[in-house]
């Protein structure tokens, strides 16, 4: 059995949209016995129930409310979130929903523009009402890229940047030790308005990653615009008018920077315009959210604003019927109703004129229509509309091609990748290169389809500064090749996944041997467990070492855990990039700056390694003793504390209401003490089974990191420190 | 989507000739199908046309069909999609017996659902091929000569192994299937005395209850799951008597579940026995109600939860289980009250319902299981309390008490003196989802009155979150939610419209945290604000009390600042609540003496400003309904000069590029005409009889009226909108005045006239989709006359047609999955 096996932690993940399916992404994941919901999207090739996800599938399991711990938006595309309304409030849905500020604040204007056409304009009932957006859109928590949030004590979440629309993100998810990428749409190349997407090495047990063009490497993005410029161009010089049909935000912008800078360098009069309002809207969105562009047009926004164009101007229907070129960027994008198709309606019967299409349309519209070059169309009234004007197709979606999957793939290092949003065929392939190159499992489930990892997590262990600086004044500075032991002490959570594999009578055991004054009992669920499951949809993972040290045996009574630095110590990636790298502080309700930790995982020893060896506490130290629970920190600084004394657990065992604590919190004083407050203690106050000393030891070659060293953000389950 | 009801329920020619070009390109595998949309609509279609006609005439008219349905059975790399789709379509085919009858006779059905067909080949790991394998056999299976072949071709053992597929869908499409065929089978001659014992039932019957009795036996969950799923299934949809043969033959397996610890596949138990209990032909049998009392007490608490709330919800059902099955329900409440340990003197919850230490284990177990438990059985009671058959008596005092105790558990505000409630404490302070449940259930029980100490505590409560500034946004919602229920739940004092004096406390506690509200960063929180402005005042605006205390506090004042908030909802929400006061006359300066009316007008110059200038449509459209209420409760305001007002709203309203805005303003059209006219503004042309016509005189200064505000020229352009509303509600418009000024003037008459040149002419344009105003001012004869040369009835049956009907329609459907052919490489999928 290889090393975790039979210990997993199974991590279903299901979509119940985008599985081998483009549109409609709605995927659920499981991790650790939360319940997350990635994307809420519709499918706009239907109508009916069929555009919105079937949800019954998770009511079956009682509340959606109930059920999910989050839902978390992508970005503003409706493929990703044009379910949302629908779900939230009219299927129920009641908790947080989590998405940057940029994707908060456009998002409410796509919906409301596809409610406008679906309701309105095809006279649908049953369907999301503007109040209903709105409510939907209170619910929404807005995140800041690589903020860490804590959507409660266990679960947490952060944000990459993506490219692909203004506000696209990539999330990480973790639960514990436990982690999943879910990418949403992503562009792996920068364009003229958006950066490329960015993630650290975060080595998540699962990355969900989009896979549209799964075999395809993009040709040059150059050529591509030089090809538009050119026909836009010729049609203009030769008196035709060009009509864009776009949606409002998103390509349009990356479009109107182009003619812009084009029209500019060619010095061409004939005007550009853009339909209804929307110039000003975009622009008021890229202003705001200027830092989640690229570089380049960071740099010059002082100078000048890229969104404000000289050239392109407010359309008004009436200028339709003017003479003379023009060049129209008018929505909806697909042509299937509004102003893009009116214009469509005047201008389709002249060969000088053109339309060019850069997205996808799906079938039924105008759009499609003549993409498949239907040339004789039926519009309403049985009236025909002959389309003598020239259809052109270009595609500036930005998603990443082949190579930048790839290159996500690479650079985030997960241990298995899924991939949704794509075709099957095209999946299959990439599936293969995929398994072939990174050595690491790849899923490609059908909608409707779980998939269940096994994961084999390891226990991250952090050492305190002042354990190490206790540990130099005390000895030698440490060899960094030579092993070097080190006392600290293990604490571990009620829901540390250890205990699912250590027998029963080890754990009451060692419970026995414990002095603890507070509850010391385990969780019944965690007692009963065996490896299949600890709990109602919890699982235990294994507290495991790939590599057991046994050469580090020590004396009777000691207790080991190998400390094994990654080799990525020292060299985590440089944090930069647009909107600003860094762990943010900023949040709102119960949001918590991301707890820094050690300069990486740090593996404690395998459960049956530890038994074999007969781990106890270390008889050098006494028993942990406190209220661990949220904002413990400050009672480590009660008065009357001996340095390197752990905290005395109050009189009122278990009752610190918050004035209590904040007054607490405030006495602490600024000291070197670890930054682990955020940490391993967070309201596990009633079930904590406090485990005393162990010894840990670098491993040869690698030196220890004081805590609070490293930005990747992972929560360890386990820390030490003196 | 389904072309049910409006066209096209036959095979019309020109889809007939299409079709034969179609299956060619589904059965060439070198052909790339456009997307499984395509297929699906194609597969809704023949769906409609198979149920309004014959499908061996469509098959006998179509003979491409049955070909493409053979070229399946050859051994080809069609893609899953066409297979999947042939599946199904031959399952819609089958569906009429003599159909069945027809496909059989090549042995077509055999080979696409039997082992030599896509079960037998690779493309039957897709798992869309399953699911259609499914769905054509869930479509056949309507007639006996279906089961013969579903038992001849070994189909079932194929469905029992499909309850266990990774897929989801496809797994509880074979449930359903089972269930569906069994109720098929039992249909005929076993129906009516069918015997507990299996030889008494058909053989398809027997196999399908044999595979279900080994599953309830088996020891992995998953496969009890699917048994259990699939009688829920065939109890909850079929009433037929056999199914108590049924149920006597399996409850004795059921109950042996219970025996089990932990029980498995809780979830599906639970929805058997309510599925069964919910069943007329069941429910007599004693022996169910037992399994339910003995489930309720073996499942854990969050287990037994939904089976309480599901018993508690029967018409029918024993008083002692319901009595148990409540005591279940509020278990969780009970530990908490207990733990909270506050105001000894309230009455308790009913007997039998205590805190259980299991429950209190539970609760104390994690915070994960606390918060759950507490969520569950607070929604659950929520949902129990507006319900006729909720138990009584209603527990409504100690619920109260839970509630309040939860909510100060979760402020930090309890101070409970045992054990368990300081571990409560810890648990859920801070708990926002806690929060939003215990709020949710305050804002429900406001239903029932409670003894005043305790509305005094939740009053008190309310306040508490309204003014913590720990409280999130959405808790924040919940709770004015819940303070507006409460107020509104309020006793009147006998003899007096005015607000009883605790709710008149409360308020003017309240309006200060309203006040400060307002100026929150988060415009969730100012939003929340307004709206609960808005509803207070429209309860309250005319009622001394409230009157005084809002105009002695700021929050009209900053109501009006919040006019200009940077955000659009909270602007349309400033919006609603300006025009609510000021139609209540509670505008902050309108009780200053150094004002008098002046500072009312700067509110409708405000409003017209914002609608004329605001980027974004929500404040628009606000204003717009604004602006029509106060005409048509004759605002102060609007009934100095209407129709100066009317005018001026109906020139900025035309010009907006939002539609609704302009179909608002057809609305205000639409009052304006009816005060104008002296008629109600209720007609719609299509379901009511005409109106009254009006006295000619009368109906000339009427009509001059309207031309002088422009109505006419808004109505007509609007009638040529190019979004479909606001056409539809210039057409109903134009309708009602026609109707209302039917015998005034002679077409013939006035159509000499220049005025109606220029009128007809402006109207041409309009219809061309041009914009400008005509040469003259349009005068009423001018008016009536190009309106009855309107065809408004035509124009309205072709409005009433969706726009996108045309494109719906199934020879668009094949036009399109035809001209992709050879497109599809050059226009790679894109996303939007």
């Amino acid at each position: 059995m290889g090393e975790g096996e039979g210990l997993a932690a199974p991590q279903p993940a299901l979509p119940a949209g985008a599985g081998q399916d483009v549109g409609r992404s709605c995927i659920l994941v499981s991790i650790a016995g939360k319940n997350v919901m990635l994307d809420c999207g519709m499918h706009m090739g239907f109508n009916d129930d069929r555009r919105f996800p079937d949800f019954s599938y998770i009511t079956r399991n009682g509340r959606l409310t109930d059920f999910l711990d989050c839902v978390i938006i992508s970005h503003f595309h409706l493929d990703h979130c044009g379910a949302l309304p629908y779900f939230s409030e009219m299927v129920g849905y009641d908790g947080p929903i989590y998405m940057t500020h940029p994707t908060q604040a456009i998002c409410p204007i796509l919906l409301e523009d596809y409610r406008k056409v679906a309701v309105d304009k095809k006279g649908e009932a049953n369907f999301f009402t503007s109040q209903m957006i709105k409510d939907c859109m209170k619910k929404v928590v807005a995140v800041h890229l690589h903020q860490t949030v804590q959507v409660d004590d266990e679960l947490e979440i952060k944000a990459y940047y993506a490219g692909h629309v203004l506000g696209a993100a990539m999330f990480q998810i973790r639960v514990g030790a436990e982690s999943v990428v879910y990418t949403g749409d992503y562009n792996m190349t920068p364009d003229r308005h958006l950066g490329a997407a960015w993630i650290d090495k975060c080595r998540p047990n699962l990355l969900i990653t989009e896979s549209t063009y799964a075999t395809t490497i993009r040709d040059s993005k150059r050529c591509r615009e030089r090809d538009f410029l050119k026909k836009v161009h010729e049609t203009v010089e030769r008196g035709g008018k060009v009509l864009i049909p776009v949606f409002a935000l998103g390509r349009a912008q990356e479009l109107c920077i182009l003619l812009e800078t084009f029209w500019e360098r060619m010095n061409l009069k004939a005007p550009i315009y853009f339909s209804t309002g929307l110039t000003e809207k975009a622009n008021h969105y890229y202003k705001l959210f200027i830092t989640w562009t690229n570089q380049k047009i960071r740099k010059t926004f002082v100078q000048r604003n890229m969104f404000e164009f000289k050239h392109i101007k407010a359309f008004d229907r009436a200028f339709a019927d003017n003479p003379g070129p023009m060049v129209v960027f008018a929505t909806p994008g697909m042509l299937h109703a509004g102003q893009s198709l009116q214009i469509f309606r005047k201008w389709a019967g002249n060969e000088k004129n053109m339309v060019i299409m850069p997205g996808y349309c799906v079938q039924g519209t105008v759009g499609h229509k003549i993409l498949s070059g239907q040339r004789k169309l039926e519009m309403e009234g049985r009236q025909l509309l002959e389309v003598k004007m020239q259809v052109e197709y270009m595609s500036f979606s930005a998603h990443a091609d082949a190579k930048g999957i790839m290159q996500l793939v690479r650079q985030a290092e997960p241990e298995s990748v899924l991939l949704v949003h794509g075709e099957a065929k095209k999946m299959e392939f990439l599936k293969q290169k995929i398994e072939q190159e990174f050595r690491v499992t790849c899923y490609m489930p059908a909608n409707g389809e779980t998939v269940t990892l096994p994961t084999s997590p390891c226990i991250p262990v952090g050492i305190s500064l002042g354990l190490l600086k206790r540990e130099m004044v005390q000895g030698l500075l440490p060899d960094a090749k030579k092993p070097r032991l080190l006392h600290g002490t293990l604490i571990m959570k009620d829901s540390v996944s250890a205990w699912g594999v250590i027998s029963e009578e080890w754990v009451r055991g060692l419970l026995r041997s414990l002095t603890c004054s507070c509850p010391t009992e385990l969780p019944a669920g965690i007692l009963r467990a065996g490896p299949q499951g600890a709990g109602p949809g919890r699982a235990p993972a294994a507290l495991h070492l790939p590599r057991a040290p046994a050469r580090h045996a020590q004396g009777a009574g000691d207790c080991h855990a190998c400390l094994q630095p990654p080799e990525e110590v020292g060299t985590g990636p440089a944090l930069s990039g647009p909107g600003g790298r860094g762990v943010s502080r900023q949040g709102r309700g119960s949001h918590h700056a991301s707890p820094q930790r050690p300069e990486g995982p740090l593996r404690a020893a395998p459960s049956g390694w530890l038994r074999d060896r007969g781990v106890h506490p270390h008889p050098g130290c006494g028993p942990l003793r406190g209220p661990w629970h949220q904002g413990a920190a400050g009672l480590l600084d009660l008065p009357g504390r001996r340095a390197g004394e752990l905290p005395h657990r109050p009189a009122q065992e278990g009752c610190a209401p918050g004035p209590q604590r904040r007054q607490l919190t405030a006495r602490r004083p600024p000291c070197p003490l670890p930054k682990w407050r955020d940490l391993s203690f967070r309201s596990r106050t009633m079930s904590v089974p406090w485990v005393s000393l162990v010894d840990v030891e670098p491993t040869a070659g690698h030196s220890l990191h004081p805590w609070g060293q490293d930005h990747s953000g992972t929560s360890p389950r386990v820390a030490i420190f003196s | 989507m389904s072309f049910a009801g409006t066209y096209c329920v036959i095979m019309d020619p020109e889809c007939s000739k299409l079709l034969p070009a179609l299956c060619a390109v589904l059965a060439d595998p070198r052909q790339p199908v456009a997307d499984d949309t395509c297929l699906e609509k194609l597969l809704d279609w023949f769906k409609t046309v198979t149920e309004a006609g014959s499908s061996v005439l469509l098959l006998q008219e179509n003979p491409c069909l049955v070909e493409l349905l053979f070229q399946v059975l050859k051994p080809q790399d069609l893609s899953s999609g066409v297979l999947s789709f042939s599946l199904r379509l031959a399952g819609i085919l089958a569906a009429q017996e003599n159909c069945f009858q027809y496909l059989q006779q090549g042995e077509l059905l055999r080979g696409l659902f039997g082992e030599s067909g896509p079960l037998g080949r690779a493309a039957w790991t897709a798992p869309t091929v399953r699911s259609g394998w499914i769905q054509g056999l869930r479509s056949l299976a309507q007639h006996p000569s279906a089961l013969h072949f579903l038992v001849g071709c070994g189909a079932l053992g194929t469905i029992f192994s499909l309850q266990g597929d990774p897929s989801l869908f496809v797994a509880s499409a074979a449930g359903q299937l089972l269930a569906h065929v069994l109720a098929l089978c039992m249909r005929g001659q076993a129906e009516e005395h069918p015997g507990p014992q299996a030889s008494d039932w058909p053989t398809c019957a027997q196999q399908i209850v044999d595979h279900v009795e080994e599953s309830l036996r088996s020891a992995d969950s998953p496969q009890v799951t699917q048994a259990l799923n699939v009688l829920s299934t065939t109890f909850g949809h079929c009433h037929s008597p056999w199914t108590q043969a049924l149920w006597v033959r399996l409850s004795p397996l059921v109950a042996c579940l219970l025996e089990k610890d932990p029980v498995p596949a809780a979830h599906s138990l639970v929805d058997l026995l309510l599925s069964a209990a919910r069943s007329p032909v069941l429910s007599a049998d004693c022996g169910l109600w037992e399994t339910l009392a003995q489930t309720l007490s073996h499942l854990s608490c969050t287990q037994a939860g939904p089976l309480a709330l599901g018993v508690l919800k029967l018409q029918a059902c024993p008083q002692t289980l319901r009595a148990q099955a409540f005591g279940v329900l509020l278990q969780p409440l009970a530990c908490v009250l207990e733990a909270a340990a506050q105001a000894p003197g309230l009455p308790g919850l009913p007997a039998g319902t205590t805190g259980d230490s299991v429950v209190v284990d539970t609760l104390l177990s994690s915070k994960s299981a606390c918060v759950g438990l507490l969520c569950q059985t607070l929604a659950h009671v929520e949902l129990l309390q507006p319900m006729p058959q909720r138990p009584s008596p209603w527990p409504q005092a100690p619920l109260l008490g839970a509630a309040v105790a939860v909510l100060r558990f979760c402020n930090g505000s309890a101070a409970p003196t045992s054990d368990v409630g300081g571990r409560l404490c810890v648990i859920l302070v801070g708990c926002v989802r806690v929060q939003r449940a215990a709020l949710d259930f305050l804002g429900t029980l406001a239903q029932g009155l409670g003894p005043q100490e305790l509305v005094t505590q939740v009053l008190a409560v309310l306040l508490e979150y309204l003014k913590s500034p720990d409280s999130s946004p959405t808790v924040l919602k919940k709770a004015f939610q819940a303070a507006l229920r409460w107020l509104r739940s309020s006793p009147k004092p006998s003899g007096c419209c005015d607000m009883d004096p605790h709710s008149q406390q409360f308020l003017r506690e309240l309006l200060p945290v309203l006040q400060k509200r307002l100026c929150s960063p988060c415009w969730e929180v100012r939003d929340s604000g307004l709206e609960f402005l808005t509803q207070l005042t429209r309860r309250w605006g005319g009622q001394a009390g409230f009157r005084h205390t809002l105009l002695a506090s700021e929050v009209p004042e900053l109501a009006e600042q919040l006019l200009r908030d940077p955000e659009s909802y909270v602007r349309a929400s400033a919006v609603n609540a300006m025009g609510q006061l000021s139609s209540q006359g509670l505008r902050a300066t309108s009780a200053s003496p150094e004002y008098p009316g002046g500072q009312q007008k700067s509110l409708l110059l405000d409003l017209l400003h914002i609608l004329s200038a605001d980027s974004e449509g929500f404040p628009r459209r606000a204003v717009m309904q604004v602006f029509t209420e106060w005409l048509r409760d004759g605002h102060a305001e609007v009934a100095e000069d209407p129709e100066q007002f009317v005018a001026r709203v109906l020139q900025v309203a035309s010009q907006d590029l939002d539609w609704e805005v302009r179909a608002q303003g057809l609305e205000l059209a639409l009052v304006f005409l009816a005060q104008t006219l002296g008629q109600p503004a209720s007609y719609c042309p299509c379901t009511m009889a005409p109106p009254e016509v009006a006295p000619p005189g009368r109906l000339a200064q009427a009509l001059q009226a309207l031309c002088r505000v422009r109505l006419f020229e808004f109505a007509f352009r609007a009638l040529f909108d190019c979004d479909r509303p606001v056409a539809q509600k210039s057409c109903d418009l134009l309708l009602f005045l026609r109707a209302r000024a039917a015998p005034c003037g002679n077409p013939q008459d006035a159509g000499s006239s220049p005025n109606v040149a220029s009128a007809e002419a402006a109207l041409q344009r309009w219809r061309a989709g041009q914009q400008g105003q005509p040469q003259e001012d349009l005068e009423p004869e001018a008016v009536m006359a190009v309106l009855r040369s309107v065809d408004l009835e035509g124009l309205r049956g072709a409005l009433a047609e969706s726009s996108d009907h045309v494109e719906k329609s199934p020879r668009s459907l094949l036009q399109d999955m035809l001209a992709t052919v050879g497109t599809l490489v050059e226009n790679e999928a894109d996303c939007y």
